[in-house]
């Protein structure tokens, strides 16, 4: 079943600074499937965080319309979770609260909360942390309290906007196992927004590769590498390698 | 900036940190691995800090004393136009004896509060509510700039026209010295909220309402603070100066009465009174008010 539909979606919007309007995205169509993780590819100014947005219902569709499980998006919702690259954790709340804030402003008592928040903290390793505040935390460690607030509203859509860009390469290694195993056991849909073609591949069981200005896709291809993926096999992995330089042909050849 | 100083220990934590499934051996990224201090470790260091901000304040004065001490004695100048320092103290003591002290010293406490909450309840939210709307925010910029520009004590042959001399000129100053610092800064402490966390908490499923409360209001309290510390210490100066030219009560007034009369022990007794009473504010209310929201969250945005 079609969690998503896109439908000839069109993002244009007016540049302040070069008084140019410019179009991010041009008839725009694709669905994506319940339980799917999804990358989005392409270099930057291709649209893809542009189109994120306005999934998550933070940018409005100049014309056409995306739908998610049916109703069409206009604006943000606790369906729709969202995972940003620099983490966005609120500096004033501790982790906890940080994990426990969606289910707070959607008014879950708070004794149901702090399990909610043990149970999650406890998924990503970080239960011993609850009671500090994001500046204590490395950055791996604060985009596993951003997945973890992000799941905390059990959302049927998680969105991530190159959530690991920020980290170093071995703990950005670290994090992607870990998000495909988290994924393996949750199962809820993803989006995930990357530059990078060999993140898009490892992770995802479809890869949407943008490209071009105004922004469109122009590539969309499955990935069907065995899971769990590990990057000790993947190096050698024929089919990953394969797929790898299929992307990346595809993003060059734009 | 007073985190240099004053950074927390970091208190107790666990080494290390599980991490889900099997951690790739030595990924650095884990941040450090924070061993709790000993309880006895703990204590020393808090002896020692205890002390060390204890010589903070002792040195300087006393020194500062010192030099007081030997101008005013050896310095050859009449004891009636620079009083030394055991006059001034003296004197102080006979003043507070006779409730003279307590009583200028209330009048003055009266204004600076009465004046500091009222701008504070009016700039706050007016402030908020400036930030929040872009329209509104950059039509009255400029305005607010343009007020925040005028000192408190400008406004002072106007409020005595107005309010005559005593207590309502005295607080109407302090209302806006503290009021347009206080505006100014909420204002830019509210659009400076990172947009991201804006769209964070709404993806969570904040309402408007919930960012606000929520979000921005937390967002901007440094600057909300740092307003408040900036207003009520001009409020402080502009009440002296509004005391001395349109009152006849307080500390200000008691300073310029007594040059009247030539008791210079009493000028500078007041002048003590004043700092002594805003290094109390400061160190007791304001300061930590700031240190608290700056260091705890470490917002260095």
């Amino acid at each position: 079943m079609d969690i998503l539909v896109a439908d000839k979606v069109d993002k244009t919007y007016l540049d302040e600074r070069t008084l140019s309007k410019v179009m991010a995205l041009r008839g725009l169509s694709l669905s994506i499937q319940e339980g799917q993780f999804v990358c989005i590819v392409g270099p930057s100014g291709c649209g893809k965080t542009t189109f994120l947005h306005m999934v998550a219902g933070l940018s409005p569709v100049t014309s056409g319309t995306i739908t998610v499980d049916g109703r069409q998006v206009r604006r943000p919702g606790a369906d729709r979770g969202m995972v940003f690259q620099d983490y966005a954790l609120f500096p004033w709340k501790t982790v906890a609260e940080n994990v426990e804030f969606g289910p707070k402003v959607r008014g879950v008592r708070a004794k149901e909360r702090a399990e909610l928040s043990r149970k999650l903290l406890q998924t990503v390793g970080l239960d011993d942390f609850r009671d500090r505040f994001p500046k204590d935390l490395s950055g791996g460690m604060k985009q596993r309290v951003g997945v973890a607030r992000a799941l905390a509203n059990e959302p049927r859509l998680l969105l991530m906007d190159e959530p690991f860009a920020s980290v170093d390469a071995m703990t950005r290694m670290e994090l992607q196992e870990e998000t495909t195993r988290l994924w393996a056991t949750l199962k809820t849909t993803v989006i995930f927004v990357t530059h990078s073609v060999e993140e898009a591949v490892f992770l995802a069981d479809r890869v949407l590769v943008f490209g071009g200005r105004p922004g469109r896709l122009t590539a969309d291809l499955a990935v069907d590498i065995d899971r769990p993926r590990k990057w000790t096999e993947m190096e050698t992995d024929a089919q990953f390698n394969a797929l790898r330089k299929r992307v990346v042909d595809e993003v060059h050849s734009i | 900036m007073t985190s240099l100083h004053n950074r927390k220990s970091s208190g107790d934590a666990n080494p290390g940190s599980p991490i889900v499934g099997t951690p790739l051996s030595g990924a650095g990224d884990d941040g450090p691995a924070v061993i709790s201090a000993t309880r006895q470790e703990l204590g020393r260091l808090r002896v020692k800090r205890f002390f060390l901000r204890a010589l903070y304040i002792i040195v300087p004065f006393t020194a500062l004393i010192t030099i007081w001490y030997l101008a005013a004695t050896y310095g050859g100048y009449p004891s009636y136009l620079f009083p030394p320092p055991q006059k001034v103290l003296a004197t102080g003591i006979e003043l507070l004896k006779d409730g003279t002290l307590a009583e200028q010293t209330w009048a003055s406490s009266q204004r600076i509060l009465f004046g500091s909450v009222a701008a504070i309840a009016v700039g706050l939210p007016l402030g908020v509510a400036m930030g929040l709307n872009r329209t509104v925010a950059n039509y009255s910029a400029p305005l607010v700039t343009f007020f925040q520009a005028i000192p408190g004590i400008a406004w002072i042959p106007l409020a005595i026209l107005w309010f005559g001399l005593g207590f309502r000129t005295a607080t109407f100053i302090v209302f806006l010295s503290v009021f347009f610092p206080m505006l100014f800064n909420t204002l830019i402490g509210v659009r400076s909220v990172q947009q991201n966390m804006i769209n964070a908490a709404l993806t969570l499923g904040a309402n408007k309402r919930q960012v606000i409360t929520d979000v921005i209001l937390p967002g901007a309290l440094v600057n909300i603070v740092t307003g408040m510390r900036l207003g009520i210490g001009y409020g402080w100066r502009a009440l002296v100066a509004v005391e001395i030219l349109g009152a006849s009560s307080g500390l200000g007034y008691m300073i310029f009465d007594a040059r009247a009369q030539l008791k210079s022990d009493v000028v500078v007794l007041g002048m003590v009174c004043l700092g002594v009473i805003w290094l109390i504010v400061d160190s007791v209310l304001l300061k930590p008010l700031e240190s608290r929201t700056i260091e705890k969250w470490g917002v260095l945005r």
